[in-house]
């Protein structure tokens, strides 16, 4: 028996069925060209560095001086210098020692803000790395390299979380801006489970703490299968023989792989 | 719905006397077996939150040797509602206390949980494995003995409903014992833990229970903290929690609970053996569709539709004719008539059987009109509650009550106000936020018909229309959402988090329904009766010398001209003061009297239902409340009260209603 053409092009047929398959994150779309690899050099490492560090003294809601960034960033001995470069390169502006971004500075700053903390997530929740400092030390190398078109895809998979596992907020990406979420996550809400799906809850992502102590008295943790059982007037979940009703908008709070 | 006596001590001992203390997470069971223990009824129902109070009795076992506790069931030690608080308090005041954990056979891992707890308390304890029966028939086996082994404690299987497994139980408490379960915590935690322990004076249970609380930012225990340590050692005790704390990312609480239930899920793994069987029972499909989107409100019709067969058609109309006309009319009234026509004095003649007679009036309203409807009423809530259909509706409701301020937990005590407002305000504790609390109160007091009063109200409406009825739900249903939606908006502090756990559907114990509804029966003969006559009395009184009609003057251009009411509709809300049902009662006997319409009949039942609380509920709302908050709920009650039925009586009398 020979090899006809015809079985090739049905191989090939379902060789695509399971590229979509597995694609089906993305919503079967193959994946989008992406943009030039980014050059990396030292001086850049420096400059995001401290891109990253005025946005978080800003979104702490402190004033940003240069004594400040200074104080704050001790191992580099040339903030001055920096900042000079920075300045003209478009990215901030220094007046009276204070300094504030740029339209530019802010986009670049929510890129790696945004590239970081989604590192984390993935590093702790999914990759489960236990030890916080070799979380973080990746999560620092991984900001400067990846594209944003890679971050986006991070962010798929991972459910577009909002906040990072230190409970910081993640910055949106367009893939969180696009509201059909042609793709689909492997990483979901609870709130997002069909009736009769079950998930294994991977992380749990809420700074309320009367919040999260039910959710603890109640078992839903880390590590538990929670199954649904009804979706409205409100959600209603299995865990073990215990059936619980539960606000929606908790259950976006615990996010699950789906496992049946 | 009769609980009483709670002990507000914290963390001193109290009692020298051995205690036993039934201690669980909700609805596991514990009421059931504190009723075998000590042979006293108290309230057993198939949803959380039926025991808000601690209850005391007497050990029948050991011919009253211990002294026996039920408590609130309780998810965790570190609370965070108020019935939770009451449990944890009571376990910090005693010191010679053996604790029975009642668990969930079903239900293990979140058992341990409290188990965790308890072992850290270094309290002796037992550990009783409830309902084993429905966890054999889910396919899941528990081995005792290897559990027994883990938590160093006796583990014993019960059936509490069947009364199996209660002298094992009873002979394993000799053998009670600390749990050696110990759930090894982060170093760092471990270190603040052992600190924060040092700095502690003497506690009734372990110090590294009470730092464990302290870590898990247990707020109840500050007040404690304050009048035991000084400014220094609470600073230094923050301090330490503090700095705890910046180790981890997730809240200190979490980080201890997940290790908590990491360590859980080992030994649950260890000792329970699951096999899967797929077996869907009618009880499991009548409870899915009682919650079920669509079929859940034909379900919550028909269940209504059933009480008014029962109760407005039933109990009101064929059993109050026969009580009031035959035993009261016929009987009863005429033999004391005679009697009392032998007695000299008239004004004691008038007293007893006169228009506000002690027995024409006090007593054939409590006993002829109300006991009857309140009984069947009460035979019918017990047959709902046992069957775990009332929690249900905070499913079908969440979102209604999501409006109002509250969330679909505050449905239990609207429900239960049904049955008493007067227990359904206390039964408020299981909300978790003051503002949720205030309005379910407010909304009680308000708008929720007691049984008593609800049973009048529906053989009056019976005898009207089913239109009536529907008029009738309609406008209480709107008041309750528009006033509760304004309170939402206006009453300050947050709406808690809505996750409460759906007992399953079981068909309903008879014995356990009968002994409620008698234990009702006579709480209603106990408490209400005597009122009705006092009520009678001041009546009377009020009668005699002449305050009662001045009241009625004054209430006339109310009453006559708004309310477009008979003036003697007056009196009955003069008697409203004193118990709704009372009011209810006296409005029963102008219909009946035939002074009474279809419209006047539905604005007269709206007032009343809307109507000031009773003395009782009053009580009760101070107790929860404050005075100041009680007052003025009632100040704003009365005229909501008599506005709304003055709207109605406008809109029913433009669109000439006739039943």
């Amino acid at each position: 028996m020979s090899v006809g053409s015809g079985s090739t092009s049905e191989s090939k047929e379902v060789n695509e069925v399971a590229w979509n398959n597995r694609r089906r994150w993305r919503g079967g779309k193959p994946s989008e060209e992406i943009s030039k690899p980014v050059e990396f050099h030292y001086r850049k490492k420096d400059v995001d560095e401290l891109l990253e560090l005025i946005y978080m003294v800003k979104e702490s809601g402190g004033e940003i001086t240069v004594e400040e960034l200074k104080k704050k960033n001790e191992d580099v001995s040339d903030v001055d210098e920096l900042l000079e470069e920075m300045a003209s390169a478009g990215l901030v502006t220094t007046r009276n020692g204070v300094v504030s971004f740029s339209e530019n500075g802010t986009r670049e700053a929510v890129k790696l803000i945004r590239a970081h903390r989604l590192a984390e997530r993935l590093l702790t929740d999914v990759l489960l790395i236990a030890r916080d400092g070799d979380v973080e030390s990746q999560a620092c190398e991984m900001e400067h390299i990846l594209n944003p078109e890679i971050v986006d895809s991070i962010c798929t998979i991972l459910g577009h979380p909002s906040s990072c596992p230190h409970g910081k907020e993640i910055p949106d990406g367009p893939c969180c801006k696009d509201k059909k979420r042609t793709a689909a996550p492997a990483v979901l809400s609870l709130d997002q489970l069909q009736t009769g799906e079950s998930g294994r809850v991977l992380y749990v992502e809420t700074t309320n703490h009367s919040r999260l102590d039910k959710l603890t008295t109640f078992g839903m943790l880390p590590g538990t299968v929670i199954r649904v059982h009804q979706r409205q007037p409100s959600l209603v979940v299995l865990v073990g023989e215990t059936q619980l009703a539960i606000d929606h908008e908790i259950a976006q709070n615990v996010h699950v792989v789906k496992i049946g | 719905m009769h609980h009483r006596a709670d002990d507000k001590v914290v963390l001193k001992d109290s009692v020298s006397e051995p205690t036993i203390a039934l201690v669980g997470n909700p609805n596991v069971g514990k009421s059931v077996i504190f009723s075998l223990l000590t042979g006293k009824y108290v309230t057993v129902s198939n949803y959380p939150g039926t025991t808000v109070e601690i209850t005391k009795g007497t050990s029948s076992f050991d011919g009253g040797g211990h002294r026996v506790i039920d408590t609130p069931g309780a998810n965790s030690l570190t609370p965070r509602s108020e019935d939770e608080k009451v449990t944890r308090d009571l376990l910090l005041s005693q010191n010679s206390t053996t604790i029975i954990q009642v668990a969930d056979s079903k239900n293990l891992r979140r058992s341990l949980i409290l188990t965790t707890q308890i072992a850290e308390m270094g309290i002796p304890m037992v550990l009783a494995l409830n309902m084993a029966d429905e966890a054999k028939s889910a396919g899941i086996h528990i081995d005792t003995k290897k559990l027994s082994e883990r938590i160093g404690t006796p583990v014993v299987e019960t059936i509490a409903t069947e009364k199996r497994g209660i002298n094992k139980l009873i002979a394993s408490l000799a053998a009670a014992a600390a749990s050696t379960l110990r759930v090894e915590q982060h170093p760092r935690l471990k270190v603040a833990r052992e600190k924060i322990a040092g700095i502690l004076p003497e506690t009734p249970v372990s110090r590294e229970a009470v730092a464990s609380m302290i870590l898990a930012g247990d707020h109840g225990l500050d007040k404690w903290l304050k009048t035991n340590c000084s400014e220094a050692e609470i600073g230094a005790i923050r301090a330490v929690v503090e700095n705890a704390q910046t180790h981890f990312r997730e809240p200190l609480a979490y980080v201890i609970g997940k290790r908590r239930l990491d360590y859980i899920d080992s030994l649950v793994a260890d000792v329970v053996r699951i096999e899967r069987k797929e077996n869907t029972t009618w009880a499991k499909r009548v409870g899915d569709l009682s919650q079920h989107p669509i079929w859940g409100i034909p379900v919550l019709l028909f269940v209504l539709y059933l009480i008014y067969l029962f109760v407005g058609k039933f109990a009101a109309g064929t059993c109050v004719d026969f009580i009031e006309s035959i035993v009261f009319g016929e009987y009863i009234n005429p033999a004391v008539i005679w009697l009392v026509s032998k007695l000299p004095v008239p004004l004691i003649q008038d007293m007893l059987v006169g228009k506000f007679g002690l027995v024409t009036m006090g007593l054939t309203y409590a006993i002829a009109i109300v006991l009857p409807i309140v009984g069947f009423f009460f035979l019918a809530f017990g047959i709902l509650e046992d069957t775990g259909y009332l929690p249900r509706l905070t499913i079908m409701a969440n979102r209604i009550f999501k409006v109002m301020g509250m969330n679909g937990k505050a449905v239990l005590p609207m429900v239960l106000g049904l049955g008493c407002d007067t227990m359904a305000t206390l039964t408020t504790r299981i909300l978790d936020t003051k503002k949720e609390r205030i309005i379910a109160t407010f909304l009680l007091a308000l708008a929720i018909p007691c049984s008593a009063q609800m049973g009048v109200i529906l053989g009056m409406l019976g005898k009207i229309a089913m239109s009536a009825y529907m008029i009738f739900i309609v406008v209480i249903v709107l008041q309750m959402l528009v006033v509760g939606f304004l309170a939402g908006k206006l009453v300050p502090g947050q709406t808690s988090d809505f996750i409460i756990e759906i007992p399953p559907f079981r068909l309903p114990k008879i014995s356990n329904v009968l002994l409620k509804t008698l234990a009702r029966v006579e709480w209603f003969l106990k408490e209400a009766v005597p009122l009705f006559l006092l009520g009678t009395f001041v009546l009377f009184v009020a009668d005699k010398i002449g305050i009662l009609g001045a009241l009625v003057k004054v209430a006339e251009p109310v009453v006559v001209k708004f309310l477009t009411l008979p003036p003697e509709a007056a009196v009955a809300f003069v008697m409203g003061f004193l118990r709704r049902d009372y009011g209810a009662a006296g409005l029963y006997r102008l219909q009946e009297a035939g002074l009474l319409d279809a419209t006047q009949s539905i604005v007269s039942l709206v007032v009343i239902t809307l109507f000031i609380p009773c003395i009782a509920n009053f009580f009760v709302i101070i107790k929860e409340q404050g005075l100041r908050k009680a007052v003025a709920m009632t100040a704003l009650i009365f005229p909501l009260a008599v506005l709304t039925g003055g709207i109605v009586n406008l809109i029913l009398r433009a669109a000439h209603y006739k039943g």
